[in-house]
């Protein structure tokens, strides 16, 4: 396990949705530039624990938490921390891709544009379709609608909409889980390139996935988070009997 | 998904526990050759070392089958990992078998030795091994595991021991040192088997418990 | 499909035909009612055109209103008209739009909230004629506005707004929170998702209610009455606190008279109060238009 800080790091972790708890004490290392995967059946909380890490659980109403969640050591829930701010460092991509319905460029000029990011804008929109290897197909027509993309391309479309942010850690909620296998794997091999600048959170319910891609892994069921550790150590002997089950698919 | 990996698993296990059973037949019939001295013993372990080797491809085939289509992982890859291994080890007994069996018809015509050799409880122990070490295997438990290198010890112990009383014979009447050279290796095929049962035992404590214990005393 | 049993066959096959059956007559009994619908709209004006085509010339849009048919003309009419909707619009749009966003995206969801949005929906179906006897007490008298455009303005602003909000509350509330949810992960305040994606796409639900309101708001009599829009207007406002009259009281005015013509003058009227909301309609729809090709 490395033993560097980790970029993000939940500690006691609890999630409530009303009296409801969703996500159960959960202490989870985040560590940067590495790529972590979250698996476990549905409804087992990971979306959720997901979307509390760049504070998008704000937007739900009667969800409450107990526990912290420290980003570079600081309390990410702290008075003092403004939303906002926080999801500039740490971006999202969602399950099904949601592009704007505006142009190709004009999607990833808007954030930003609003946050006022500086440089050339020009060359922030190449660069960023450049890293989510999406730029020779699109490089022609900047200005058409995203609408008019294929679902694979949308996704990396979505993912270099939050690429041009230059966050520091890109959280993705099931990114491949409406894409055929071959954008899916054109996907994980983007992914493998994105390690080296940034930290990638990935929650997803394809095993093989996580098996391919991640450098660890978490297995969370009900809540709870079952075992955590590097991923060719989670899917060769398991410490936990559960995970040993879930991970060769023995219940369910 | 489940359903498909558990069935081949089981036939994989069938194949595995069939082959040991070939493997011992063979075994118990050059000992019998040995002890009789009668050729369709020899007929006997020729054919079943045929039927060993195509089934040897078999499992291999099959184990390829599995991993390309199931892609398994944790206990049920370590469990295909180590069903290879133990496939090759299978063949490799049978070979000893056959070896026993040449070693038996050079022996034909010669005068007996006049050697009480602990051969026949050499060989029961061995059967017992494979017996238990492939139970061992199929049923992932690692107790009886142990107790077939354990029982190794003992397989050593008689080896040891013919082979000094075969030296003895040999310094007394050096011109039976050809028969006395052929019951050696006899001896030491069968000690050879026993060996094999142990690295089975071994591979089977690995995939239980995930550690690796090759290697060590 | 493959059910070689003969019984279950013949069943099957009846049973088929009478759903086709069933399908296929409520078919026709919807499209009699839509071509019943259609019909009367269409004798209704055939009807007018008939009566007014004659007198709809650049005199009649030109001349202010006379004893003498001839002479009348629906210039005051117009311009009033124009002149009301026009202040309307700006009072009445950009608050009921900037009510219905609170309401959507701002307000919490609670008890007051929900009360709130429950009289505003009660509002929309009060009679006109109440808001014209509110629009007399407050604006007219209370702030001393008297009988001018604005008070009218005012006036018909409270009629169609709860019509505004509503129909901008749905737009709003249609705009996918996918869409939210991916502006909001770059890092966007409430403010900035709003006017960059959730507005640009409700926009054509909420023009089409603004649309709505407005036509409804022009052909509205009894609430100007009310406030005392003149009948008898041989002037052009001028400004916001001018008095001033409209189409729908030149319309009734000329049909209460006892002469034919002047039956006819407000038939002419009419097409002309109906070529108005057509032009209205379609600059929605060029908006709209525009809008989406974005």
């Amino acid at each position: 396990m490395s033993d560097q800080t980790p970029i993000l790091n939940a500690k006691n972790l609890s999630i409530f949705y009303g009296d409801n708890e969703a996500v159960k004490s959960i202490s989870l290392p985040i560590f940067e530039r590495k790529i972590t995967a979250i698996i476990g059946p549905s409804g087992c909380g990971k979306s959720t624990f997901l979307r509390s890490l760049n504070r998008m659980n704000d937007f739900i109403d009667g969800v409450s938490h107990r526990g912290e969640i420290l980003y570079r050591d600081q309390d990410l829930y702290a008075d003092t921390v403004d939303p906002v701010e926080a999801r500039l460092r740490i971006g999202m991509v969602f399950q099904k891709a949601n592009p704007f319905p505006k142009s190709i460029y004009r999607n990833i000029a808007w954030g930003p544009n609003i946050n006022q990011l500086g440089g050339n804008l020009d060359l922030r929109v190449e660069n960023a379709l450049k890293q989510a290897a999406l730029w020779d197909e699109v490089a022609d027509r900047l200005d058409d609608s995203a609408l008019n993309l294929s679902g694979g391309q949308q996704q990396r479309l979505c993912i270099a909409r939050a690429l041009a942010m230059e966050p520091e850690v890109i959280l993705m909620d099931e990114p491949c889980s409406a894409l055929d296998p071959v954008s899916t794997a054109r996907i994980e091999d983007l992914l493998f390139e994105l390690k080296e600048n940034f930290t990638i959170v990935i929650v997803t319910h394809n095993m093989q996935q996580a098996a391919r891609v991640s450098d660890y892994t978490a297995f969370m069921e009900n809540g709870v988070l079952v075992e955590f550790g590097e991923t060719d150590q989670v899917f060769t002997r398991p410490k936990e009997k559960r995970t040993e089950e879930y991970v060769t698919g023995r219940f369910g | 998904m489940t359903i498909h990996l558990q069935r081949d698993l089981e036939s994989l296990r069938k194949d595995v526990l069939h082959l040991g059973s070939l493997v011992q037949g063979s075994t118990k019939a050059s000992i019998d050759f040995l002890n009789s001295k009668k050729t369709q013993q020899l007929d006997e372990v020729a054919q079943l070392e045929r039927r060993i080797n195509e089934l040897e491809v078999d499992i291999e085939e099959h184990c390829l089958k599995i991993l390309a289509l199931h892609q398994p992982v944790a206990i049920d890859l370590r469990f295909i990992v180590v069903v290879m291994k133990v496939n090759n080890d299978l063949e490799r007994m049978g070979d000893q078998a056959v070896n026993i069996a040449h070693r038996v018809q050079a022996l034909i015509g010669e005068p007996d030795l006049g050697l009480e050799l602990p051969l026949n409880q050499m060989t029961d122990t061995i059967q017992q091994m494979v017996t238990l070490s492939l139970e061992a295997l199929v049923n992932q438990d690692a107790t009886i595991a142990r107790r077939v290198v354990e029982m190794d010890d003992e397989v050593d112990d008689l080896h040891s021991e013919n082979y000094a009383a075969l030296r003895r014979l040999v310094e007394n009447n050096p011109q039976r040192v050809g028969s006395a050279m052929s019951m050696a290796t006899v001896s030491s095929n069968l000690e050879r088997i026993g060996d094999l049962c142990t690295n089975i035992a071994e591979e089977v404590i690995f995939m239980v418990e995930g550690k690796v214990i090759r290697h060590q005393v | 499909m493959n059910d070689t049993n003969p019984r279950t066959q013949a069943f099957t096959r009846a049973q088929l035909r009478r759903r086709r059956a069933q399908s296929k007559a409520f078919e026709y009994f919807c499209s009699g009612v839509t071509g019943l619908a259609v019909v009367v709209l269409a004798l209704l004006l055939y009807d007018i055109f008939m009566d007014g085509y004659r007198w709809v010339d650049a005199q009649f849009l030109n001349s202010f209103p006379s004893r003498f048919p001839e002479k009348a003309g629906i210039k005051s009419a117009l311009v009033g008209t124009l002149w009301l909707v026009g202040f309307t619009a700006i009072i009445a749009i950009p608050t009921g739009v900037l009510a219905a966003i609170y309401l959507e995206e701002y307000a919490p969801k609670n008890r007051l909230t929900h009360f709130i949005e429950v009289n505003i929906a009660n509002l929309a179906g009060v009679p006109s004629i109440v808001f014209g006897i509110l629009g007399l007490a407050i604006f007219v008298r209370f702030f001393g506005l008297g009988r001018s455009v604005i008070a009218g303005a005012l006036t018909m602003s409270l009629l169609i707004l709860p019509v505004i909000i509503i129909a901008a509350k749905e737009a709003i509330r249609s705009v996918p929170s996918s869409l939210r949810q991916a502006a909001f992960a770059l890092g966007a305040t409430r403010w900035q998702v709003v006017r960059a994606h959730v507005l640009p796409s409700a926009m054509p639900g909420i023009l089409t209610g603004v649309i709505l309101a407005l036509s409804r708001a022009i052909g509205e009599t009894a609430p100007l009455i009310m406030i005392g829009a003149l009948t008898f207007v041989a002037f052009l406002p001028s400004g916001p606190m001018d008095e001033f009259t409209a189409l729908p009281i030149q319309i009734f005015n000329w049909t209460a008279r006892p002469q034919e013509t002047f039956h006819e003058l407000a038939a002419g009227g009419i097409i002309v109060l109906l070529a108005v909301l057509l032009l209205m309609n379609a600059l929605a729809v060029f908006i709209r238009y525009r809008g989406s090709k974005q």
